[in-house]
Order: C-alpha cells, then sequence, then structure tokens
C-alpha cells in the first residue's frame, strides 16, 4: 500500500473510532466521564421536588441556612446536593452531619441534615414551599 | 457525482495551514490553564476526599482507593505546568500528549465522586484531539527553534475537523438525551420551567443566591415552552454548522445564547461554550493571527504621535 493512501485509510479508522466513542455511551445508555450520553437536566421534572439539604440551629432553635462551602467545601450545589445524595443513600447522614458539625460557623450549635419535599414554582414566588421534611441526622456542634 | 460517503471524506480531510491546528492549540491549551487555576481550590481539595466518597469512572473506574494526597497535588501542578508548555508548543511531542494524559486522569478524578461534572467533557475531548496531532508545526516554541513543516495540509486539517465533529455530535447527543430521557413532555410541558425553578429552590436552600431572573421569569409559564423547544432544536440541529458560512455563524450564535440563557436562569455555567472554545474549531483560525495583527496595526497608526 502507498504511503499517502496507508495514511489516508489510518486517519479514517481513528475518526470513526473517535466518533464511535462519543456516541457509544448514547448507545449503550451509560453516561462516564469524559465520554457521556450528554443528560443534563433531561430527566422531566415535577413542581414538589425532594432534596437533601443541611441546616444548621442556633440556640434557639431556628433554622440557618448553611453555605455550600460549610456544607460540602464546594461553590457548587451540584457537588453539594452530591454529597448529602450519597450520604443519605449510604447511611451515612451521622458522619457527614459531624463533618458539618466541625465546619459550622459562629452562633450554630447543631446541624441536621434532612430530605425535604418544596414546591419549587411556590419557592420562587417567594411563598412558603416546605411540603414534608425528614430529619436523617442531628448532631451538636462542639466548643 | 460524488457519493456522500466521498464528499464527506473530502471535508474532513480538507488540508488546512498549521496554523489553524495551531490557533486550536493556542485557544484549548489557554483556555485549560485559566480553567484550571480558577478552579484550583476544589481540584487541591481532591487530595483530601472521603475515601467512602469515591466512585471512579471512566479511565480510572478499576481504581480501588483515592490516589494519595501527593499524587492529586503533583497532578494538579503538572496539569499547569504541562498546560503551559502544551500552549506555548514547547517540546510538544512530550508536553502535549501529557497535558492530554494528565487532564484527562485530573478531571476523570474529579468526576469520581459521585457527581459526573459535563461542563469539562468537551474541554478534554478535545485537547485530547490537539495533543495527539501536529499542533506545534506554527506559532509555537518548536516552530521557531526548527521548522518542521514537511507534513502535508491534511495533518493540520483534519484534527480540527474531527474537533468539529466531535462539538457538534455532543449537541446532537444532548439533544437526543431530552427526547429520550424527556420525550415530547420536555419540550411542552412545564419541565423547563421546573427545572429552573429547581435550581433556583437548590441554591436557595443550600446557602447560595439564586438567580433573580429566575424568580421573575418563573411565574410566566408561557415563556418556557418555546424556549424549550427552541434549545432542543439547537442542539438536533447542530450539524448545520459544518456547513460553514452564514449558517455556522447563526447556529454558534444560537448555541451561545442557548449557554448565556442556562448560566442567566440558572447560575449553571458551561465555561468552554460561553467562551467559544467549543465552537473554534468550525472556523477558519488561521484568520485568527492576521485579524488581531491588522488590528494591532490599526489601533498602532489610529494612536495620536508625539
Amino acid at each position: 500500500m502507498a504511503p499517502v493512501a496507508g495514511r489516508t485509510w489510518g486517519r479514517r479508522i481513528v475518526a470513526a473510532v473517535v466518533l464511535g466513542a462519543i456516541v457509544a455511551p448514547a448507545v449503550i445508555d451509560r453516561d462516564s466521564f469524559p465520554l457521556s450520553t450528554y443528560p443534563m437536566y433531561a430527566d422531566t421534572r415535577g413542581e414538589v421536588v425532594s432534596l437533601p439539604i443541611a441546616v444548621g440551629l442556633d440556640a434557639g432553635g431556628a433554622r440557618r441556612t448553611l453555605s455550600l462551602a460549610t456544607i460540602a467545601q464546594t461553590d457548587d450545589p451540584l457537588i453539594a446536593v452530591a454529597l448529602l445524595s450519597q450520604a443519605v443513600a449510604g447511611g451515612e447522614t451521622g458522619a457527614l452531619c459531624e463533618e458539618i458539625a466541625d465546619r459550622a460557623p459562629a452562633g450554630i450549635v447543631a446541624i441536621e441534615i434532612a430530605d425535604e419535599e418544596h414546591d419549587v414554582i411556590e419557592r420562587a414566588a417567594g411563598g412558603d414551599s416546605l411540603v414534608s421534611r425528614t430529619v436523617r441526622a442531628r448532631c451538636e456542634v462542639s466548643g | 457525482m460524488t457519493s456522500p460517503w466521498h464528499r464527506a471524506g473530502a471535508w474532513l480531510f480538507a488540508p488546512a495551514p498549521p496554523e489553524r491546528l495551531a490557533v486550536l492549540r493556542l485557544l484549548t491549551g489557554a483556555f485549560s490553564v485559566v480553567y484550571l487555576t480558577v478552579r484550583i481550590r476544589p481540584y487541591v481539595a481532591l487530595a483530601d476526599g472521603q475515601p467512602d466518597r469515591f466512585e471512579p469512572v471512566g479511565a480510572l473506574a478499576a481504581l480501588p482507593s483515592p490516589l494519595p494526597a501527593w499524587l492529586v497535588l503533583g497532578l494538579v501542578a503538572s496539569a499547569l505546568a504541562l498546560g503551559l508548555a502544551f500552549t506555548a508548543g514547547a517540546w510538544f511531542r512530550f508536553t502535549g500528549p501529557g497535558f492530554a494524559v494528565v487532564l484527562l486522569a485530573l478531571t476523570t478524578y474529579r468526576s469520581s465522586w459521585g457527581q459526573l461534572l459535563h461542563f469539562e467533557n468537551l474541554m478534554v475531548l478535545q485537547v485530547l484531539i490537539v495533543a495527539a496531532a501536529a499542533s506545534a508545526d506554527a506559532l509555537s516554541v518548536d516552530a521557531r527553534r526548527h521548522q518542521r513543516l514537511d507534513r502535508d495540509g491534511v495533518s493540520y486539517g483534519w484534527p480540527v475537523r474531527l474537533a468539529a465533529l466531535v462539538t457538534v455530535t455532543t449537541y446532537v447527543l444532548a439533544g437526543v438525551a431530552k427526547l429520550r430521557i424527556g420525550g415530547l413532555e420536555w419540550m411542552l410541558g412545564d419541565t423547563l420551567r421546573n427545572h429552573v425553578a429547581y435550581s433556583a429552590a437548590r441554591l436557595d436552600l443550600l446557602g447560595g443566591t439564586p438567580s433573580p431572573l429566575a424568580r421573575a421569569l418563573v411565574g410566566h409559564a408561557w415563556v418556557f415552552p418555546p424556549l424549550a423547544v427552541a434549545s432542543v432544536a439547537v442542539e438536533l440541529s447542530a450539524p448545520v454548522a459544518l456547513l460553514g458560512g452564514r449558517i455556522r455563524t447563526i447556529w454558534v450564535t444560537a448555541a451561545w445564547l442557548m449557554h448565556a440563557g442556562i448560566a442567566a436562569l440558572m447560575l449553571v455555567v458551561f465555561p468552554y461554550p460561553l467562551f467559544l472554545v467549543a465552537f473554534a474549531p468550525l472556523f477558519e483560525l488561521e484568520r485568527l493571527p492576521q485579524l488581531l495583527r491588522r488590528r494591532t496595526v490599526g489601533a498602532e497608526q489610529a494612536a495620536p504621535t508625539g
């Protein structure tokens, strides 16, 4: 085979392999990295949504929103939700609660991890959005 | 008359000047280095990852446990150093593939903690393509040291076209995923509005600041089905960008507006397309240095003297 023709065939094979690899996750329906099905926001979503959250409690028992950095040492809500979901699914909310308590800001005396159901449309309108709440873990902040 | 197969081959293997591939190297390399620098804290934090939360994916799927902290920090440091060499086109034969492998390892490792981060995929895929090609034969340290332009133009053209195909394919896959998973309901129902409201609620409940635009718009349900249809139409029509010319520019503008809308409404930022690097392979990039040179000369001539 002439070198140029051989090179052309080589390039064709490489192009086919690359494109095949890009499309493969969609064919086998398996998301990964960096080869992906690109399922971002592809699922249908209702108005009432369940969400794992972590909140702080002050001395008076009032709930205080914690920062993403306190909850999961991140500025990305996706990572914070993934961390909380993993802990809930794996039954490890107690350990995560203690971890968050170590990072709690002044004025917070306890941490709660809970599954909350919210009407997200109501919340966007500024109304009372909480539908249900199940506490998964509660721990004290030491010191 | 030529067959579609031959026309596709002629398009993919059209010759190009070395500057086209070199500019793609500069753009992908510079973007990756800036991205890693800006996001260095989450990457460094990977060194302290909890072993029980480690869920390796992709090329690292066989990894039995998290990497030692020194290795994670070493990967971050070497990614930055190799990224600079990749961008400059210095010792590219080694630093090009080296950077691509380290970037793949690092970003895969970051997605190995229970959450796949889809905004890094295209950056990594395009860096892998550029790294495997003769991308430092122009506009590079290597090219200054020794002229090595004995390759055919196809060597510089087809990696860029392949990168363009990858960009377009990822958009089509995202559109197909919406139809496959969400179905027509995704476009015609309240799904997009609920996604936007969910993103705002998630930020609100987890200590972030939701988009004020989301709050203002969620009350107007009629806005969202047309936006959903437009999003899927943009994604599925991505192949038209391969035709070049005005239709490509219209598609790129539409895709960019889609990402800008996602950022404005959901505060979810896909930096690679927002900074247009994802779309760069769709353009005749060799014109960029000429354009910048012309602008610089024009600015110098327009500047008042004395």
